[in-house]
């Protein structure tokens, strides 16, 4: 398991680790049952501290996307998936009516909008 | 389970020139917190006074679940102990120096301290006047591991060390502290160091605590903003933390760089070394 | 207690060299000018003042501050040296007394009066100093408690010598000073006692 941080984007650290952690479980990368790293092991691999580490995992646990049981570590949880993966095309599709309303409002043409979407997807790669 | 393995509670001592005035903070359990400060700013009368080595004035230490006087032998077996300089009789060796710790500590772990010589490359039966800066720490280090210790106090433990040895010194503290039942407070002024490890740093400034603040919001949250008078005078002052003018600059410490990027686009906002941030706070005026 | 013995043993042991010469080289000059029985004497203070010097050492190598840590309270620390202390003396004692003995068998002549003066002037000479010159190594630094310890000794011969002129004064003193020898024996026994049951306590309390 490779997480990367870099402390040059304004993205919060623990939010860097629960988005690549959440890509690693979408992409199939992490299955349903697969261990992760104990979070003072992490802390320690990726040199940050334990409490942003732990923060990172309540909020993944919170999400429904690992389970940590004391004593035997965290794991990669059995959650509804496809419930996520809908609440989060949910919320793009808000972000993306939002956007639409502003560029016809303000006479913003279709095409610099894909241009622009096109742009910060590939932002975060 | 005890919450914190260190509490101290308004820590009050009086000396002629000097006097460390309400100092507080907390050692959660499975946490390291960095302790720093300039020289002569109470680093070491904290620990002293911690220890036991000096009478305090006023205030409360609470180690591993025990207060002040309740502090026993039973406790002293469960804190590791590193100070700078010398620590043992330099004309013992690292075997001798065995035979004495092991009828002194009754959680005295033999075997572990002599597979930690040997992961040190210490050299078991040369005397230690004869060891280098370098091995006379790694030694005090093994020594406060080998005992089933809950809490590491390191007063000063990496001065001097070049930076290989410090970066394995490190990595030890990070593998005792994978056990959260483990804590370390450790004073250094190599804050480089303490950004590597610390959870929590703790700013001393002439006897008083200027801060307790976790290590990442300082490391990832906090920003100096380099500009102009002009826009010096634009920046809104409730988010001054310090600042300090330069000769063609001004330097302006913030909590939140982030949401200061978003307010002043244009300014130039670095993220802030905790060296930058100490000397802000002590060369430079407060809001 | 036991480990802080066993560090005394391992740090004196590496002098021990040292006063070998010392004890050698006083001790049998002065043996064939006066009486080998002064050895006893040379060797009760040559041992003991190793006592002194562990105190000073421990003070050097910053001993001192990280003892204050272990799970030994301060008041055994400071009562280590003083068995310490005494310990030595008695070896040196036994040691001197035995090669007075050898030294008198060689010699064909044993005096059992001269043995057991010497033997008590040992005793004085050991335990009176050092019931000051332990306090003084704690609380003073080395130059200071140098001189407190050869204080000690001046102030002992001195309180000795004045004795010894006083009671000139009623008596012949060399016909009963086998007596005054083992009364004042007995007295720095007392003080030596006095100074280990009153001390620790308060040198335990000082800032390291």
């Amino acid at each position: 398991m490779e997480i990367i941080i870099s402390s040059n984007t304004s993205k919060p650290i623990y939010e860097q680790i629960t988005s690549q952690i959440k890509a690693m479980i979408m992409g199939g990368e992490l299955q349903t049952g697969d261990p992760i790293p104990s979070m003072r092991s992490l802390a320690k691999s990726i040199h940050v501290s334990v409490i942003t580490v732990q923060k990172a995992y309540e909020d993944l646990q919170r999400d429904g996307f690992i389970e940590t049981t004391v004593g035997r570590g965290s794991f990669v949880s059995a959650q509804n998936k496809d419930f996520y993966q809908e609440e989060q095309q949910r919320r793009a599709e808000e972000h993306l009516q939002e956007a639409a309303d502003i560029g016809r409002t303000s006479g913003i043409p279709l095409e610099k909008l894909i241009e622009l979407l096109r742009l910060f997807y590939q932002e975060e790669d | 389970m005890k919450e914190n393995a260190l509490v101290v509670k308004g820590l009050k001592k009086k000396y002629r020139d000097f006097t460390l005035d309400d100092v507080s903070f907390n050692i959660p359990c499975g946490m390291i917190v960095g302790l720093i400060g300039e020289n002569g700013a109470g680093k070491s009368t904290t620990i002293n006074a911690i220890l036991g080595l000096i009478k305090k004035d006023a205030g409360t230490i609470s180690i591993l679940g025990k207060k002040d006087n309740e502090i026993d032998n039973g406790i002293r077996n469960q804190i590791g102990v590193v100070f700078d300089g010398s620590n043992f009789p330099s004309v013992l060796s690292a075997r001798k120096l065995n035979n004495v710790l092991k009828n002194i500590y009754s959680t005295w772990d033999e075997n572990r301290y002599f597979s930690l010589l040997q992961k040190m490359s210490l050299p078991t039966d040369k005397k230690i006047k004869e060891f280098s800066k370098g091995m006379k720490m790694k030694l005090s280090i093994a020594v406060a591991l080998s005992h089933h210790s809950k809490l590491l106090i390191l007063d000063e433990a990496t001065s001097g060390l070049d930076p290989v040895v410090r970066d394995d010194i490190l990595d030890m503290f990070l593998d005792f502290v994978q056990d959260e039942n483990n804590s370390i407070l450790v004073s250094s002024h190599i804050t480089s160091d303490l950004e590597k490890v610390a959870d929590y740093i703790v700013f001393i400034h002439k006897g008083k605590v200027v801060f307790s603040k976790p290590k990442d919001e300082l490391k990832y949250q906090y920003g100096i903003i380099k500009c102009g008078a002009a826009q010096f005078d634009a920046i809104d002052k409730e988010e001054i933390i310090a600042y300090r003018k330069q000769d063609y600059e001004w330097e302006v410490l913030v909590a939140d760089r982030t949401a200061a990027q978003k307010k002043y686009p244009k300014a130039v906002i670095d993220p802030a070394t905790i060296d930058e941030i100490m000397l802000l706070y002590v060369k430079g005026e407060m809001k | 207690m036991k480990g802080l013995l066993v560090k005394e043993f391992y740090v004196i042991r590496d002098s021990l060299l040292t006063l070998l010469v010392i004890f050698i080289a006083i001790g049998v000059g002065l043996a064939f000018l006066i009486s080998p029985c002064v050895l006893i004497t040379i060797a009760a203070i040559t041992l003991s003042m190793q006592a002194i010097t562990t105190i000073q050492n421990d003070k050097s190598t910053q001993w001192n501050r990280f003892s204050a840590t272990l799970p030994v309270s301060r008041v055994q620390v400071v009562e280590s040296k003083y068995l310490i202390y005494l310990l030595l003396s008695i070896t040196g004692i036994a040691l001197g007394v035995i090669i007075c003995f050898i030294a008198s068998l060689l010699k064909q002549s044993f005096d059992i009066n001269e043995l057991l003066i010497y033997f008590c002037l040992a005793i004085i000479i050991s335990l009176l100093p050092g019931s000051i010159s332990i306090p003084c190594a704690f609380v003073f630094d080395q130059e200071k408690s140098i001189m407190g310890t050869v204080l000690s000794y001046i102030v002992t011969s001195g309180l000795f010598a004045g004795l010894i002129f006083l009671l000139k004064q009623f008596m012949n003193p060399m016909e009963n000073i086998l007596a005054i020898c083992g009364i004042t024996a007995a007295f720095s026994v007392v003080v030596f006692t006095l100074s280990w049951l009153l001390c620790p306590k308060r040198l335990s309390k000082r800032d390291i």
